[in-house]
């Protein structure tokens, strides 16, 4: 279970906050769908989630773990698959997901059957000998998902996932978080393609300015059933519109 | 032209774009730095300005004036060489802006050519640096008239081309031996840094076979006569900078005419050579850089257990050494450290100086000792980098759910042992050169180790307090960071520490001639237990304060 607990974020001599004051609290065995248009604060938060950046106030909750108070243990129930594809791209595939699972301190041999497992199913066994570098844009969010699998986490945070995917790839990832989900884990989703986030998300939260915009299951969010979740996206970020919306800002 | 200097243009705003803050969100004080160490180097600044002063003064005495400019033409263009040549390479063949500029409508030969004065203007500022030490001290000595400092000034700029365009040239050949090698692991970096060996130490023994250090009072008249002709054809065999230099001290009005004219022209002829050859396989050699062949890699799929450490150096060697130009920064001064030392010594040896062995041997040894270590220290990238070179994969290292102090030490000990190699080769070196009897071998090696460590823990600190992330080529992260300056303060004040404690003991050596029994290992029992202190109070301040620093990095 992840827990946000009024937490904000501003950058160095930014005089607008990337987050303000963002509660939040997402349930075991469900996949999270975290929207908001660019600069909204998603990656921001995404990051203070992962330890990436600190909040400048309130706490974070990985599993009843405060991630101020015990980071560590903390970043151990979290994998987190990166909006982009910066990593240790001089390493081989095989390297690289041998680095990771040292540090989880997952033991060699569930290591190596987690390894022969996930590379079969995204079809990188062939690879996995290669440097990274050598990878193309799929491959490299290929390796990256495994990465953030392999020590099997409580909490998996995935940041624009489907970028670059084939439609295999990206079905046999949708096919994951659901798995993962329904083993009671919990799936942190943020995406730009709204038909994917209707189709996967139990449960979905909407951000804007660093502010908290909206947060219901989808069948609350869409009271008018004929109405996408485009179409909700837009309007309610589109500030005007809120209070049409919802009578007023949450 | 138009193409050329939009991208010149893009790349100077590029490099010189000033970040009012650095990472970990602190003002950026990368000018504050530059001072500080400016002006903590002045008492070496004069000193190397006074010794290049008492020369220019011996030199109008002998008559070889325009000589004299000569080599300091070439002293500068070597430093330009020293700071320059791993840029240029890293800047126009490995540069990640390459994929953008190259499916530009423009022509190739414009970038090429953007990307080679790009260069230039960076070494400039080390150029006219190196000349205020060298050339304005060595003006003043020989009485030149007022305007020929502002031929002076025409010299300072024009001079740094030379080893930009030799060494543009040289890479044609040298990319095409690495592309042979490309994806071959660590054996690119090292074939590399060998080649850059070569080059230096083919540069080096130009200057050894031309020039001899002589103490000049004890020079019989004959002697001086046969130095002052070696000097002369030494001068004149390095005819692009003879005629520069020829500018700089001429007989008439019309010599310095036709000077300038002829060297200004075999500049030209340079550049046309450097840019038409070169531009014509640029795009051919950086397409092949970017080609990024499925080779696989000999690796065993499971790897054997280091523990978190451990596991964290050798990922981090492994991408530090499979990349060229890291690797390259990192070993060079593996290669570079050892072979001036080489030719420093052999120009110092007794016969050259008509020294006593039992004089010279105490001192040329403290003398290596306090130039590898401003040399070896000051050149290790692998701690001045240590944080700044994981660029956009930093946040890897905050992400891991591991304890930070494990991060640092991983960082420390990879690079330390960089520089220990360094080291230990050096003292090697010395001990054999200097003929030094093995127990102060080994000393110097326990004072090497003791400041290694203490020295290296400190770059990594100060890297860790302001990195530079985000960086296009790794030249941008490691060239002018604030811990390669401060590092260079660092080790600059050790380097004034060892020449001070070594003076202190050899004193009678310079007084009455020889020293006591007790002398030179009292000397290097001061010099161990300093180095000690030092580790010991160094390694303490890292690991105590990095972890807030580290906490602070946010990208």
């Amino acid at each position: 279970m992840l827990k946000i607990e009024n937490v904000s974020k501003s950058y160095a001599k930014s005089p607008v906050k990337a987050v303000d004051g963002l509660n939040l609290e997402v349930r075991d065995g469900e996949i999270f769908g975290f929207l908001g248009p660019n600069g909204a604060g998603k990656s921001t938060t995404i990051k203070m989630i992962t330890g990436i950046l600190n909040s400048d106030s309130g706490d974070i909750e990985i599993n009843g773990i405060s991630l101020k108070k015990d980071p560590i243990k903390a970043k151990m129930t979290i994998g987190y698959v990166p909006d982009e594809h910066n990593t240790y791209d001089k390493l081989t595939g095989n390297e690289y997901l041998n680095f990771i699972g040292e540090m989880y301190d997952v033991p060699q041999k569930t290591l190596e059957e987690r390894k022969a497992k996930y590379l079969k199913l995204f079809h990188l066994d062939e690879n996995a000998n290669e440097q990274i570098k050598s990878y193309s844009h799929g491959m490299k969010q290929k390796i990256l998902v495994i990465a953030a699998l392999i020590h099997e986490p409580k909490l998996w945070i995935l940041d624009e996932p489907l970028t670059g995917l084939d439609p295999e790839s990206a079905f046999e990832l949708k096919k994951l978080m659901r798995e993962q989900a329904d083993n009671g884990n919990t799936v942190f989703f943020s995406s730009h393609v709204i038909d994917v986030v209707e189709k996967v998300c139990d449960r979905v939260a909407i951000i804007n300015h660093g502010k908290l915009i909206a947060v219901d299951t989808l069948a609350n969010l869409k009271k008018d059933k004929t109405v996408s979740l485009e179409k909700i996206f837009l309007d309610i970020t589109n500030e005007n519109n809120i209070e049409t919306v919802y009578g007023s800002k949450l | 032209m138009r193409d050329f200097s939009i991208i010149l243009k893009t790349l100077l705003r590029q490099k010189f774009r000033f970040q009012k803050y650095t990472a970990s969100g602190k003002k950026n004080r990368v000018l504050l730095a530059f001072i500080i160490v400016g002006v903590a180097c002045l008492p070496m600044i004069a000193l190397v300005a006074f010794s290049v002063y008492n020369t220019g003064l011996v030199m109008k005495t002998a008559g070889v004036v325009t000589e004299g400019y000569t080599y300091l033409i070439t002293a500068l263009q070597a430093v330009v060489l020293f700071t320059g040549i791993v840029s240029m390479l890293n800047t126009i063949y490995f540069s990640k802006d390459t994929e953008f500029l190259l499916p530009l409508p423009v022509k190739t030969s414009s970038i090429y050519a953007a990307k080679l004065v790009y260069v230039y203007i960076d070494e400039l500022i080390t150029g006219v640096l190196t000349s205020l030490l060298l050339l304005i001290p060595y003006a003043i000595a020989v009485n030149a008239p007022f305007f020929l400092y502002i031929q002076l000034l025409l010299v300072i700029i024009i001079a740094p081309m030379l080893p930009l365009l030799l060494g543009a040239i040289l890479a044609i050949p040298l990319m095409w031996v690495i592309g042979y090698f490309k994806n071959k692991g660590i054996i690119t970096s090292i074939v590399y840094v060998l080649l850059m060996g070569l080059l230096f130490g083919l540069y080096y023994y130009f200057i050894y076979k031309y020039t001899g250090t002589v103490a000049e009072d004890s020079l019989p008249g004959e002697m001086l006569a046969r130095l002052i002709v070696s000097i002369s054809d030494g001068a004149r065999a390095i005819l692009p900078n003879y005629l520069l230099a020829k500018t700089l001290n001429p007989v008439s009005f019309s010599e310095y005419i036709l000077s300038f004219l002829y060297a200004i022209l075999m500049y030209a002829a340079l550049m046309f050579v450097a840019i038409g050859v070169s531009s014509l396989v640029y795009r051919k050699t950086v397409m092949k850089q970017l080609e990024n062949p499925k080779k696989k890699m000999v690796v065993k799929s499971s790897e054997k257990r280091v523990g978190i450490v451990g596991a964290l150096m050798k990922s981090d060697a492994k991408r530090l050494f499979r990349d060229p130009n890291m690797g390259t920064f990192t070993l060079f001064q593996l290669i570079i450290v050892p072979i001036i030392l080489v030719f420093m010594l052999f120009q110092f040896n007794t016969d050259n100086l008509g020294m006593d062995a039992a004089f010279l041997k105490p001192i040329l040894l403290v003398g290596a000792l306090a130039f590898t270590l401003f040399m070896g220290m000051s050149t290790n990238t692998s701690a001045t980098s240590a944080f700044t070179r994981e660029n956009r994969n930093f946040y890897v290292l905050k992400m891991l759910p591991i304890d930070f102090k494990n991060i640092l030490k991983a960082k420390i000990y990879l690079a330390g042992i960089f520089s220990e190699a360094t080291l230990v080769i050096a003292a090697i070196v010395a001990g054999i050169m200097t003929k030094a009897d093995w127990y102060y071998v080994l000393a110097m090696i326990g004072v090497y180790t003791f400041l290694n460590i203490g020295t290296t823990s400190l770059q990594v600190f100060i890297d860790l307090a302001r990195p530079r992330l985000n960086w296009n080529t790794f030249n941008e992260g490691a060239k002018n960071n604030p811990s390669a300056l401060m590092s260079l303060l660092i080790d600059f004040v050790m380097m004034i520490v060892v020449v001070g404690i070594g003076g202190i003991f050899l004193y009678p050596l310079f007084t009455v001639g020889t020293l006591s029994a007790w002398a030179e290992p009292a000397m290097w029992a001061v010099l161990l237990a300093i180095s000690l202190v030092y580790m010991i109070i160094s390694y303490e301040i890292t690991i105590k304060n990095s972890q807030k620093l580290f906490e602070r990095i946010e990208q």
